[in-house]
Protein backbone atom coordinates (compact mmCIF):
# COMPACT_ATOMS: atom_id res chain seq x y z
CA UNK A 1 0.00 0.00 0.00
CA UNK A 2 1.50 3.29 -0.97
CA UNK A 3 0.97 6.18 1.38
CA UNK A 4 0.04 9.29 -0.53
CA UNK A 5 0.06 12.91 0.38
CA UNK A 6 -3.62 12.73 1.17
CA UNK A 7 -3.13 10.05 3.75
CA UNK A 8 -0.20 11.87 5.21
CA UNK A 9 -2.24 15.02 5.50
CA UNK A 10 -4.93 13.03 7.25
CA UNK A 11 -2.41 11.86 9.78
CA UNK A 12 -1.19 15.36 10.36
CA UNK A 13 -4.78 16.49 10.76
CA UNK A 14 -5.28 13.88 13.45
CA UNK A 15 -2.17 15.07 15.18
CA UNK A 16 -3.41 18.66 15.12
CA UNK A 17 -6.80 17.73 16.50
CA UNK A 18 -5.53 15.47 19.25
CA UNK A 19 -6.25 16.61 22.77
CA UNK A 20 -3.22 17.48 24.88
CA UNK A 21 -2.07 15.00 27.45
CA UNK A 22 -0.59 17.58 29.84
CA UNK A 23 -3.30 20.08 30.67
CA UNK A 24 -2.81 23.75 31.32
CA UNK A 25 -3.30 23.65 35.09
CA UNK A 26 -0.77 20.95 35.53
CA UNK A 27 1.74 22.87 33.45
CA UNK A 28 0.99 26.08 35.33
CA UNK A 29 1.69 24.49 38.70
CA UNK A 30 4.92 23.04 37.45
CA UNK A 31 5.94 26.39 36.05
CA UNK A 32 5.24 28.25 39.31
CA UNK A 33 7.21 25.71 41.31
CA UNK A 34 10.06 25.95 38.87
CA UNK A 35 10.18 29.73 39.05
CA UNK A 36 10.20 29.69 42.83
CA UNK A 37 12.96 27.13 42.91
CA UNK A 38 14.98 29.03 40.35
CA UNK A 39 14.66 32.23 42.37
CA UNK A 40 16.23 30.44 45.34
CA UNK A 41 13.51 30.07 47.91
CA UNK A 42 10.05 30.99 49.09
CA UNK A 43 10.63 34.66 48.83
CA UNK A 44 11.86 34.41 45.28
CA UNK A 45 13.14 37.89 45.18
CA UNK A 46 16.69 38.87 44.52
CA UNK A 47 16.63 41.68 47.02
CA UNK A 48 15.60 39.61 49.97
CA UNK A 49 17.93 36.85 48.94
CA UNK A 50 20.79 39.29 48.94
CA UNK A 51 19.68 40.54 52.30
CA UNK A 52 19.59 37.04 53.71
CA UNK A 53 23.01 36.35 52.31
CA UNK A 54 24.26 39.56 53.80
CA UNK A 55 22.82 38.62 57.18
CA UNK A 56 24.57 35.32 56.97
CA UNK A 57 27.87 37.04 56.36
CA UNK A 58 27.31 39.43 59.21
CA UNK A 59 26.55 36.59 61.61
CA UNK A 60 29.60 34.66 60.43
CA UNK A 61 31.94 37.58 60.81
CA UNK A 62 30.54 38.48 64.23
CA UNK A 63 30.98 34.96 65.47
CA UNK A 64 34.53 34.80 64.23
CA UNK A 65 35.34 38.12 65.87
CA UNK A 66 33.95 37.00 69.19
CA UNK A 67 35.92 33.79 69.09
CA UNK A 68 39.14 35.56 68.11
CA UNK A 69 38.72 38.20 70.78
CA UNK A 70 37.99 35.63 73.41
CA UNK A 71 41.05 33.64 72.45
CA UNK A 72 43.21 36.75 72.56
CA UNK A 73 41.91 37.78 75.95
CA UNK A 74 42.42 34.32 77.32
CA UNK A 75 45.92 34.18 75.96
CA UNK A 76 46.84 37.54 77.42
CA UNK A 77 45.36 36.65 80.75
CA UNK A 78 47.34 33.46 80.96
CA UNK A 79 50.45 35.30 79.95
CA UNK A 80 49.95 37.89 82.66
CA UNK A 81 49.52 35.22 85.27
CA UNK A 82 52.73 33.55 84.32
CA UNK A 83 54.83 36.65 84.34
CA UNK A 84 56.76 37.68 87.42
CA UNK A 85 56.69 41.33 88.03
CA UNK A 86 59.79 43.16 89.22
CA UNK A 87 60.27 43.08 92.96
CA UNK A 88 57.31 40.91 93.48
CA UNK A 89 57.81 37.48 94.86
CA UNK A 90 55.61 34.91 93.35
CA UNK A 91 53.59 32.75 95.63
CA UNK A 92 53.76 29.48 93.83
CA UNK A 93 56.58 27.28 92.82
CA UNK A 94 57.02 26.87 89.11
CA UNK A 95 59.22 24.22 87.71
CA UNK A 96 60.54 24.12 84.18
CA UNK A 97 62.11 21.05 82.79
CA UNK A 98 64.66 21.33 80.11
CA UNK A 99 66.22 18.66 77.98
CA UNK A 100 69.09 18.61 80.33
CA UNK A 101 69.17 16.21 83.19
CA UNK A 102 67.19 17.09 86.19
CA UNK A 103 69.07 18.89 88.84
CA UNK A 104 67.57 17.90 92.10
CA UNK A 105 66.37 20.54 94.43
CA UNK A 106 69.02 21.98 96.58
CA UNK A 107 68.33 22.82 100.15
CA UNK A 108 67.75 26.48 100.37
CA UNK A 109 69.25 28.92 102.72
CA UNK A 110 72.33 26.86 102.97
CA UNK A 111 75.17 29.02 103.99
CA UNK A 112 78.54 27.44 104.11
CA UNK A 113 80.51 27.86 107.21
CA UNK A 114 83.67 27.89 105.24
CA UNK A 115 84.17 31.43 104.13
CA UNK A 116 86.10 30.32 101.12
CA UNK A 117 83.07 28.72 99.70
CA UNK A 118 81.44 31.09 97.36
CA UNK A 119 77.86 32.09 97.78
CA UNK A 120 76.09 32.24 94.56
CA UNK A 121 73.14 34.46 94.55
CA UNK A 122 70.82 33.07 92.01
CA UNK A 123 68.32 35.08 90.12
CA UNK A 124 64.88 33.81 89.29
CA UNK A 125 66.08 32.05 86.25
CA UNK A 126 69.25 30.91 87.99
CA UNK A 127 71.43 32.48 85.39
CA UNK A 128 74.52 31.82 87.42
CA UNK A 129 73.80 28.18 87.86
CA UNK A 130 75.78 25.68 85.96
CA UNK A 131 74.43 24.52 82.68
CA UNK A 132 73.22 21.25 83.97
CA UNK A 133 70.86 22.79 86.42
CA UNK A 134 67.18 22.75 85.96
CA UNK A 135 65.65 26.14 85.67
CA UNK A 136 63.78 26.06 88.88
CA UNK A 137 62.19 28.84 90.73
CA UNK A 138 62.16 27.78 94.29
CA UNK A 139 60.15 30.14 96.36
CA UNK A 140 60.67 28.32 99.56
CA UNK A 141 60.68 31.47 101.53
CA UNK A 142 57.18 32.28 100.48
CA UNK A 143 55.88 28.84 101.07
CA UNK A 144 57.23 28.81 104.52
CA UNK A 145 56.65 32.41 105.15
CA UNK A 146 53.44 32.13 107.03
CA UNK A 147 54.53 29.26 109.15
CA UNK A 148 58.07 30.12 109.58
CA UNK A 149 58.43 33.85 109.58
CA UNK A 150 61.99 35.03 109.45
CA UNK A 151 62.94 38.15 111.30
CA UNK A 152 65.58 40.30 109.72
CA UNK A 153 69.02 39.46 111.02
CA UNK A 154 70.92 41.98 112.98
CA UNK A 155 74.29 40.38 113.39
CA UNK A 156 77.24 41.35 111.36
CA UNK A 157 77.16 38.11 109.49
CA UNK A 158 73.58 38.26 108.39
CA UNK A 159 73.00 36.61 105.12
CA UNK A 160 71.33 38.39 102.25
CA UNK A 161 67.59 38.89 102.14
CA UNK A 162 67.21 36.89 99.04
CA UNK A 163 66.94 33.36 100.03
CA UNK A 164 67.83 31.65 96.85
CA UNK A 165 71.28 30.63 97.68
CA UNK A 166 73.00 27.76 96.14
CA UNK A 167 76.19 26.52 97.47
CA UNK A 168 78.93 25.43 95.27
CA UNK A 169 80.20 22.67 97.40
CA UNK A 170 83.78 21.84 97.31
CA UNK A 171 83.74 18.75 99.41
CA UNK A 172 82.19 15.41 98.77
CA UNK A 173 78.72 14.71 100.01
CA UNK A 174 78.43 13.36 103.45
CA UNK A 175 75.36 12.40 105.36
CA UNK A 176 73.91 14.69 107.96
CA UNK A 177 75.66 14.14 111.18
CA UNK A 178 72.92 15.56 113.29
CA UNK A 179 69.24 15.84 112.77
CA UNK A 180 66.55 16.92 115.15
CA UNK A 181 62.85 16.95 114.44
CA UNK A 182 60.65 19.21 116.50
CA UNK A 183 56.93 18.54 116.50
CA UNK A 184 54.08 19.89 118.57
CA UNK A 185 54.53 16.93 120.87
CA UNK A 186 58.16 17.67 121.61
CA UNK A 187 58.61 18.14 125.33
CA UNK A 188 60.74 20.64 127.18
CA UNK A 189 63.12 17.91 128.14
CA UNK A 190 63.56 16.93 124.52
CA UNK A 191 64.17 20.50 123.53
CA UNK A 192 66.78 20.77 126.24
CA UNK A 193 68.41 17.60 124.99
CA UNK A 194 68.46 18.97 121.47
CA UNK A 195 69.97 22.18 122.71
CA UNK A 196 72.60 20.34 124.60
CA UNK A 197 73.60 18.15 121.69
CA UNK A 198 73.60 21.08 119.33
CA UNK A 199 75.91 22.94 121.68
CA UNK A 200 78.27 20.01 121.60
CA UNK A 201 78.51 20.39 117.84
CA UNK A 202 78.96 24.11 117.99
CA UNK A 203 75.41 25.11 117.26
CA UNK A 204 73.73 27.39 119.69
CA UNK A 205 70.03 26.68 119.69
CA UNK A 206 67.81 28.99 121.69
CA UNK A 207 64.11 28.45 121.95
CA UNK A 208 60.99 29.79 123.47
CA UNK A 209 58.03 27.45 123.42
CA UNK A 210 54.43 27.90 124.49
CA UNK A 211 52.56 24.82 125.54
CA UNK A 212 48.92 24.03 125.83
CA UNK A 213 47.69 20.64 126.88
CA UNK A 214 51.26 19.41 126.71
CA UNK A 215 51.53 20.43 123.10
CA UNK A 216 53.55 23.19 121.58
CA UNK A 217 51.31 25.89 120.20
CA UNK A 218 53.99 28.39 119.42
CA UNK A 219 57.76 28.20 119.27
CA UNK A 220 60.52 30.66 118.63
CA UNK A 221 63.89 29.30 117.52
CA UNK A 222 67.22 30.97 117.08
CA UNK A 223 70.18 29.17 115.60
CA UNK A 224 73.68 30.43 115.85
CA UNK A 225 76.73 28.63 114.62
CA UNK A 226 80.10 28.93 116.19
CA UNK A 227 82.82 30.30 114.00
CA UNK A 228 86.25 30.37 115.20
CA UNK A 229 86.62 30.22 118.93
CA UNK A 230 84.15 32.66 120.37
CA UNK A 231 82.21 34.10 117.51
CA UNK A 232 78.72 32.96 116.73
CA UNK A 233 76.90 33.67 113.57
CA UNK A 234 73.16 33.80 113.71
CA UNK A 235 71.55 32.02 110.86
CA UNK A 236 67.97 31.81 111.79
CA UNK A 237 65.39 33.32 114.06
CA UNK A 238 61.91 32.09 113.50
CA UNK A 239 58.59 32.29 115.27
CA UNK A 240 56.22 29.55 114.36
CA UNK A 241 52.70 28.53 115.21
CA UNK A 242 52.21 24.82 115.23
CA UNK A 243 49.57 22.74 113.56
CA UNK A 244 48.69 19.07 113.69
CA UNK A 245 51.25 18.31 111.02
CA UNK A 246 53.91 20.55 112.39
CA UNK A 247 57.32 19.01 112.02
CA UNK A 248 60.42 21.14 111.97
CA UNK A 249 63.86 19.74 111.25
CA UNK A 250 67.20 21.12 112.19
CA UNK A 251 70.15 19.27 110.73
CA UNK A 252 73.73 19.84 109.87
CA UNK A 253 76.81 18.18 108.69
CA UNK A 254 80.22 18.41 110.15
CA UNK A 255 83.45 18.72 108.30
CA UNK A 256 86.53 16.78 109.11
CA UNK A 257 87.73 19.50 111.37
CA UNK A 258 84.43 19.55 113.24
CA UNK A 259 83.04 22.66 111.64
CA UNK A 260 79.30 22.77 111.10
CA UNK A 261 78.28 23.02 107.55
CA UNK A 262 75.20 22.48 105.37
CA UNK A 263 72.96 23.67 108.12
CA UNK A 264 69.35 22.93 107.39
CA UNK A 265 66.30 24.21 109.17
CA UNK A 266 62.81 23.88 107.87
CA UNK A 267 59.95 21.59 107.13
CA UNK A 268 60.74 17.95 107.76
CA UNK A 269 59.18 16.80 104.53
CA UNK A 270 61.30 19.14 102.60
CA UNK A 271 64.39 18.00 104.40
CA UNK A 272 63.66 14.39 103.65
CA UNK A 273 62.92 15.15 100.05
CA UNK A 274 66.11 17.02 99.49
CA UNK A 275 68.14 14.53 101.41
CA UNK A 276 66.83 11.76 99.29
CA UNK A 277 67.75 13.37 96.06
CA UNK A 278 70.74 15.41 97.18
CA UNK A 279 73.42 15.32 94.58
CA UNK A 280 75.75 17.97 93.38
CA UNK A 281 76.09 19.04 89.85
CA UNK A 282 79.63 17.90 89.82
CA UNK A 283 78.85 14.51 91.07
CA UNK A 284 75.82 13.52 89.08
CA UNK A 285 76.85 10.86 86.68
CA UNK A 286 74.57 11.60 83.81
CA UNK A 287 75.83 8.73 81.81
CA UNK A 288 75.11 6.39 84.64
CA UNK A 289 71.72 7.95 85.11
CA UNK A 290 71.01 7.55 81.48
CA UNK A 291 72.13 3.96 81.61
CA UNK A 292 69.97 3.40 84.62
CA UNK A 293 67.05 4.82 82.78
CA UNK A 294 67.79 2.66 79.81
CA UNK A 295 68.09 -0.35 82.06
CA UNK A 296 64.84 0.57 83.71
CA UNK A 297 63.24 0.95 80.34
CA UNK A 298 64.66 -2.38 79.22
CA UNK A 299 63.46 -4.01 82.38
CA UNK A 300 60.08 -2.44 81.96
CA UNK A 301 59.95 -3.57 78.38
CA UNK A 302 61.01 -7.03 79.43
CA UNK A 303 58.36 -7.03 82.09
CA UNK A 304 55.84 -5.82 79.61
CA UNK A 305 56.89 -8.47 77.13
CA UNK A 306 56.77 -11.07 79.80
CA UNK A 307 53.38 -9.88 80.87
CA UNK A 308 52.25 -9.87 77.31
CA UNK A 309 53.52 -13.38 76.82
CA UNK A 310 51.79 -14.52 79.94
CA UNK A 311 48.61 -12.90 78.84
CA UNK A 312 48.85 -14.61 75.50
CA UNK A 313 49.44 -17.94 77.15
CA UNK A 314 46.55 -17.37 79.44
CA UNK A 315 44.41 -16.38 76.54
CA UNK A 316 45.44 -19.46 74.59
CA UNK A 317 44.64 -21.59 77.58
CA UNK A 318 41.29 -19.99 77.99
CA UNK A 319 40.57 -20.39 74.32
CA UNK A 320 41.43 -24.04 74.34
CA UNK A 321 39.44 -24.50 77.50
CA UNK A 322 36.54 -22.80 75.90
CA UNK A 323 36.84 -24.95 72.83
CA UNK A 324 37.01 -28.00 74.97
CA UNK A 325 33.97 -26.96 76.88
CA UNK A 326 32.11 -26.25 73.70
CA UNK A 327 33.23 -29.54 72.27
CA UNK A 328 32.09 -31.28 75.38
CA UNK A 329 28.88 -29.43 75.33
CA UNK A 330 28.35 -30.36 71.74
CA UNK A 331 29.32 -33.93 72.45
CA UNK A 332 26.93 -34.00 75.29
CA UNK A 333 24.25 -32.61 73.11
CA UNK A 334 25.03 -35.23 70.52
CA UNK A 335 25.00 -37.91 73.13
CA UNK A 336 21.68 -36.75 74.41
CA UNK A 337 20.30 -36.72 70.95
CA UNK A 338 21.69 -40.14 70.27
CA UNK A 339 20.19 -41.38 73.47
CA UNK A 340 16.88 -39.94 72.51
CA UNK A 341 17.13 -41.46 69.10
CA UNK A 342 18.01 -44.81 70.53
CA UNK A 343 15.11 -44.52 72.92
CA UNK A 344 12.81 -43.75 70.08
CA UNK A 345 14.30 -46.61 68.13
CA UNK A 346 13.70 -48.95 71.00
CA UNK A 347 10.16 -47.78 71.28
CA UNK A 348 9.73 -48.25 67.61
CA UNK A 349 11.16 -51.71 67.75
CA UNK A 350 8.90 -52.51 70.57
CA UNK A 351 5.97 -51.32 68.62
CA UNK A 352 7.07 -53.34 65.66
CA UNK A 353 7.44 -56.34 67.86
CA UNK A 354 4.12 -55.73 69.38
CA UNK A 355 2.63 -55.46 65.99
CA UNK A 356 4.23 -58.64 64.86
CA UNK A 357 3.10 -60.31 68.03
CA UNK A 358 -0.31 -59.06 67.39
CA UNK A 359 -0.16 -60.36 63.89
CA UNK A 360 1.05 -63.69 65.14
CA UNK A 361 -1.67 -63.71 67.66
CA UNK A 362 -4.22 -62.97 65.09
CA UNK A 363 -2.79 -65.69 62.92
CA UNK A 364 -2.95 -68.14 65.74
CA UNK A 365 -6.44 -67.23 66.57
CA UNK A 366 -7.37 -67.49 62.99
CA UNK A 367 -5.79 -70.88 62.79
CA UNK A 368 -7.53 -71.96 65.88
CA UNK A 369 -10.75 -70.63 64.57
CA UNK A 370 -10.16 -72.33 61.32
CA UNK A 371 -9.39 -75.55 63.07
CA UNK A 372 -12.49 -75.27 65.10
CA UNK A 373 -14.45 -74.62 62.03
CA UNK A 374 -12.98 -77.60 60.35
CA UNK A 375 -13.71 -79.71 63.37
CA UNK A 376 -17.16 -78.36 63.44
CA UNK A 377 -17.58 -79.13 59.81
CA UNK A 378 -16.26 -82.58 60.32
CA UNK A 379 -18.55 -83.05 63.20
CA UNK A 380 -21.35 -81.77 61.13
CA UNK A 381 -20.42 -84.16 58.39
CA UNK A 382 -20.34 -86.95 60.85
CA UNK A 383 -23.62 -85.95 62.26
CA UNK A 384 -25.04 -85.71 58.81
CA UNK A 385 -23.73 -89.10 57.97
CA UNK A 386 -25.16 -90.54 61.11
CA UNK A 387 -28.37 -88.86 60.39
CA UNK A 388 -28.42 -90.40 56.94
CA UNK A 389 -27.60 -93.74 58.38
CA UNK A 390 -30.28 -93.33 60.95
CA UNK A 391 -32.69 -92.23 58.33
CA UNK A 392 -31.82 -95.23 56.24
CA UNK A 393 -32.23 -97.53 59.13
CA UNK A 394 -35.47 -95.90 59.96
CA UNK A 395 -36.59 -96.45 56.44
CA UNK A 396 -35.50 -100.02 56.55
CA UNK A 397 -37.29 -100.47 59.83
CA UNK A 398 -40.33 -98.94 58.38
CA UNK A 399 -40.16 -101.21 55.40
CA UNK A 400 -39.80 -104.18 57.65
CA UNK A 401 -42.63 -103.00 59.73
CA UNK A 402 -44.81 -102.58 56.68
CA UNK A 403 -43.79 -106.01 55.48
CA UNK A 404 -44.66 -107.53 58.79
CA UNK A 405 -47.90 -105.75 58.75
CA UNK A 406 -48.75 -106.99 55.31
CA UNK A 407 -47.81 -110.43 56.35
CA UNK A 408 -49.96 -110.24 59.38
CA UNK A 409 -52.84 -108.92 57.38
CA UNK A 410 -52.69 -111.80 54.98
CA UNK B 1 2.22 34.77 42.23
CA UNK B 2 3.71 38.05 41.14
CA UNK B 3 2.64 40.30 38.30
CA UNK B 4 5.28 39.06 35.96
CA UNK B 5 4.17 35.48 36.40
CA UNK B 6 0.57 36.44 35.90
CA UNK B 7 1.36 38.30 32.73
CA UNK B 8 3.42 35.45 31.42
CA UNK B 9 0.74 32.89 32.10
CA UNK B 10 -1.89 35.06 30.50
CA UNK B 11 0.09 34.94 27.30
CA UNK B 12 0.84 31.27 27.61
CA UNK B 13 -2.61 29.89 28.29
CA UNK B 14 -4.03 30.35 24.77
CA UNK B 15 -1.02 28.68 23.16
CA UNK B 16 -0.70 25.85 25.63
CA UNK B 17 -2.31 23.18 23.45
CA UNK B 18 -0.19 23.95 20.41
CA UNK B 19 2.93 24.09 22.48
CA UNK B 20 2.10 20.83 24.18
CA UNK B 21 1.49 19.06 20.88
CA UNK B 22 4.75 20.37 19.49
CA UNK B 23 6.75 19.20 22.51
CA UNK B 24 5.08 15.84 22.48
CA UNK B 25 5.74 15.29 18.81
CA UNK B 26 9.22 16.75 18.89
CA UNK B 27 10.73 14.68 21.68
CA UNK B 28 8.66 11.56 21.32
CA UNK B 29 10.78 8.54 22.21
CA UNK B 30 13.72 10.71 23.30
CA UNK B 31 12.65 12.23 26.57
CA UNK B 32 9.62 13.20 28.59
CA UNK B 33 7.91 16.05 26.74
CA UNK B 34 6.92 17.60 30.11
CA UNK B 35 10.59 18.18 30.86
CA UNK B 36 10.97 20.07 27.64
CA UNK B 37 7.86 22.10 28.37
CA UNK B 38 8.93 23.01 31.90
CA UNK B 39 12.43 23.93 30.89
CA UNK B 40 11.23 26.00 27.97
CA UNK B 41 8.70 27.85 30.08
CA UNK B 42 11.27 28.60 32.75
CA UNK B 43 13.75 29.94 30.25
CA UNK B 44 11.08 31.94 28.54
CA UNK B 45 10.03 33.42 31.84
CA UNK B 46 13.58 34.35 32.69
CA UNK B 47 13.88 36.10 29.34
CA UNK B 48 10.39 37.49 29.39
CA UNK B 49 11.68 41.03 29.57
CA UNK B 50 13.34 40.55 26.18
CA UNK B 51 10.01 39.88 24.49
CA UNK B 52 9.35 42.72 22.14
CA UNK B 53 5.73 42.09 21.34
CA UNK B 54 3.06 40.00 23.01
CA UNK B 55 1.97 38.81 19.61
CA UNK B 56 5.32 37.23 19.08
CA UNK B 57 5.00 35.22 22.26
CA UNK B 58 4.28 31.95 20.48
CA UNK B 59 7.27 32.09 18.20
CA UNK B 60 9.32 33.40 21.14
CA UNK B 61 8.32 30.32 23.11
CA UNK B 62 8.97 27.91 20.27
CA UNK B 63 12.34 29.47 19.50
CA UNK B 64 13.43 28.97 23.06
CA UNK B 65 12.18 25.41 22.93
CA UNK B 66 14.23 24.72 19.81
CA UNK B 67 17.32 26.18 21.44
CA UNK B 68 16.77 24.17 24.58
CA UNK B 69 16.58 21.05 22.49
CA UNK B 70 19.69 21.97 20.61
CA UNK B 71 21.55 22.51 23.88
CA UNK B 72 20.28 19.33 25.39
CA UNK B 73 20.79 17.20 22.35
CA UNK B 74 23.13 14.88 24.19
CA UNK B 75 20.43 14.00 26.66
CA UNK B 76 18.20 12.63 23.95
CA UNK B 77 18.17 8.88 23.73
CA UNK B 78 18.46 7.14 20.39
CA UNK B 79 15.51 5.23 19.16
CA UNK B 80 15.97 1.52 18.93
CA UNK B 81 15.57 -0.51 15.75
CA UNK B 82 12.41 -2.02 17.04
CA UNK B 83 10.41 0.67 15.27
CA UNK B 84 9.46 -1.40 12.27
CA UNK B 85 8.52 -4.36 14.33
CA UNK B 86 6.27 -2.24 16.53
CA UNK B 87 4.72 -0.49 13.62
CA UNK B 88 3.59 -3.75 12.05
CA UNK B 89 1.44 -4.47 15.03
CA UNK B 90 0.18 -0.95 15.61
CA UNK B 91 -0.65 0.50 12.26
CA UNK B 92 -4.10 -0.03 11.00
CA UNK B 93 -4.71 2.15 7.98
CA UNK B 94 -8.22 0.87 7.50
CA UNK B 95 -9.47 2.54 10.68
CA UNK B 96 -9.20 6.34 10.44
CA UNK B 97 -11.29 6.74 13.56
CA UNK B 98 -8.45 5.50 15.76
CA UNK B 99 -6.83 8.87 16.15
CA UNK B 100 -4.71 8.01 19.12
CA UNK B 101 -3.11 5.06 17.42
CA UNK B 102 -2.49 6.95 14.19
CA UNK B 103 -0.91 9.88 15.98
CA UNK B 104 1.22 7.47 17.91
CA UNK B 105 2.30 5.92 14.65
CA UNK B 106 2.98 9.29 13.13
CA UNK B 107 5.10 10.31 16.09
CA UNK B 108 7.00 7.13 15.79
CA UNK B 109 7.61 7.73 12.13
CA UNK B 110 8.77 11.27 12.80
CA UNK B 111 11.55 10.01 15.04
CA UNK B 112 13.21 8.64 11.93
CA UNK B 113 13.67 12.05 10.44
CA UNK B 114 16.61 14.29 11.18
CA UNK B 115 16.10 16.83 13.94
CA UNK B 116 15.80 19.73 11.55
CA UNK B 117 13.34 17.94 9.31
CA UNK B 118 11.33 16.69 12.20
CA UNK B 119 11.14 20.14 13.73
CA UNK B 120 10.19 21.77 10.49
CA UNK B 121 7.50 19.21 9.73
CA UNK B 122 6.02 19.43 13.21
CA UNK B 123 6.07 23.22 13.23
CA UNK B 124 4.45 23.38 9.82
CA UNK B 125 2.08 20.46 9.79
CA UNK B 126 1.08 20.14 13.43
CA UNK B 127 1.72 23.54 15.03
CA UNK B 128 0.60 25.50 11.99
CA UNK B 129 3.47 27.94 11.63
CA UNK B 130 4.25 29.55 8.31
CA UNK B 131 7.49 28.92 6.51
CA UNK B 132 8.69 32.37 7.39
CA UNK B 133 7.95 31.85 11.04
CA UNK B 134 9.65 28.49 10.95
CA UNK B 135 12.69 30.10 9.36
CA UNK B 136 12.84 32.57 12.27
CA UNK B 137 12.37 29.91 14.84
CA UNK B 138 15.00 27.67 13.36
CA UNK B 139 17.20 30.62 12.53
CA UNK B 140 17.62 29.57 8.94
CA UNK B 141 16.47 30.60 5.51
CA UNK B 142 13.03 29.94 4.07
CA UNK B 143 14.48 27.81 1.27
CA UNK B 144 16.10 25.56 3.84
CA UNK B 145 12.81 25.22 5.62
CA UNK B 146 11.07 24.29 2.39
CA UNK B 147 13.72 21.73 1.62
CA UNK B 148 13.37 20.23 5.10
CA UNK B 149 9.64 20.04 4.72
CA UNK B 150 9.84 18.40 1.32
CA UNK B 151 12.41 15.86 2.33
CA UNK B 152 10.67 15.22 5.55
CA UNK B 153 7.41 14.38 3.87
CA UNK B 154 9.08 12.13 1.34
CA UNK B 155 10.82 10.26 4.11
CA UNK B 156 7.63 9.91 6.07
CA UNK B 157 5.87 8.51 3.06
CA UNK B 158 8.64 6.01 2.54
CA UNK B 159 8.47 4.89 6.14
CA UNK B 160 4.74 4.60 6.13
CA UNK B 161 4.73 2.90 2.70
CA UNK B 162 7.31 0.33 3.80
CA UNK B 163 5.30 -0.56 6.79
CA UNK B 164 2.18 -0.76 4.75
CA UNK B 165 3.84 -3.04 2.21
CA UNK B 166 5.11 -5.39 4.92
CA UNK B 167 1.61 -5.76 6.28
CA UNK B 168 0.15 -6.26 2.81
CA UNK B 169 2.67 -8.96 2.02
CA UNK B 170 1.73 -10.83 5.17
CA UNK B 171 -1.94 -10.70 4.27
CA UNK B 172 -1.20 -11.96 0.76
CA UNK B 173 0.86 -14.84 2.05
CA UNK B 174 -1.85 -15.84 4.40
CA UNK B 175 -4.41 -15.80 1.62
CA UNK B 176 -2.19 -17.92 -0.61
CA UNK B 177 -1.74 -20.40 2.19
CA UNK B 178 -5.48 -20.74 2.66
CA UNK B 179 -6.04 -21.38 -1.01
CA UNK B 180 -3.43 -24.03 -0.99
Amino acid sequence: MSIGDERLDQLFGCAREQRPIANYEETKQAFISATVAAAGGVLATNGLLKLLTLKKWIIMISTLSVITTGALILGLHLNAQNQLQDGEKPTTAITFETEKPIFPKQPTDIVPIDKQTSLVQVADNQAKMEEKAVETLIMVEDIKKEEFPVKPLTTQNSFPQKKLLVQQPTETITPYSERFDITEKTTIQELEEIKKRAAESGVQLDYKARYKNDKITEINLTIKVKEGTDTYTQYMNANMSTTDNFSYTIAWKQSENGQVKDLFWGDTEEFEAQEHTQLTNDEVDWTELKNELIDAQTALFADTSELHRKLEEEFAKLTSEMERVFAEYEQEEINLLMHEISTYADDLNELINMESDLIDLVDLEMEAAQLEMENAMMAADEAFKEARVAKKEAKNAQKRAEKELRKNTK
Amino acid sequence: MNNKQKEFLELYEPVHDRFERFCRARVYGDMDFRDLMNETLLRAYQKFDELRSKKAFLSFLFSISVRVLANNKRKLKEESDSFELEVQYLFDGSDPADIGAEVFFLHKALTHLSDDQREAVILYEISGFSIKEIAEIQDTSESNVKQRLRRGRIRLKEILTYVGSVKTTDETNLKGAEEL
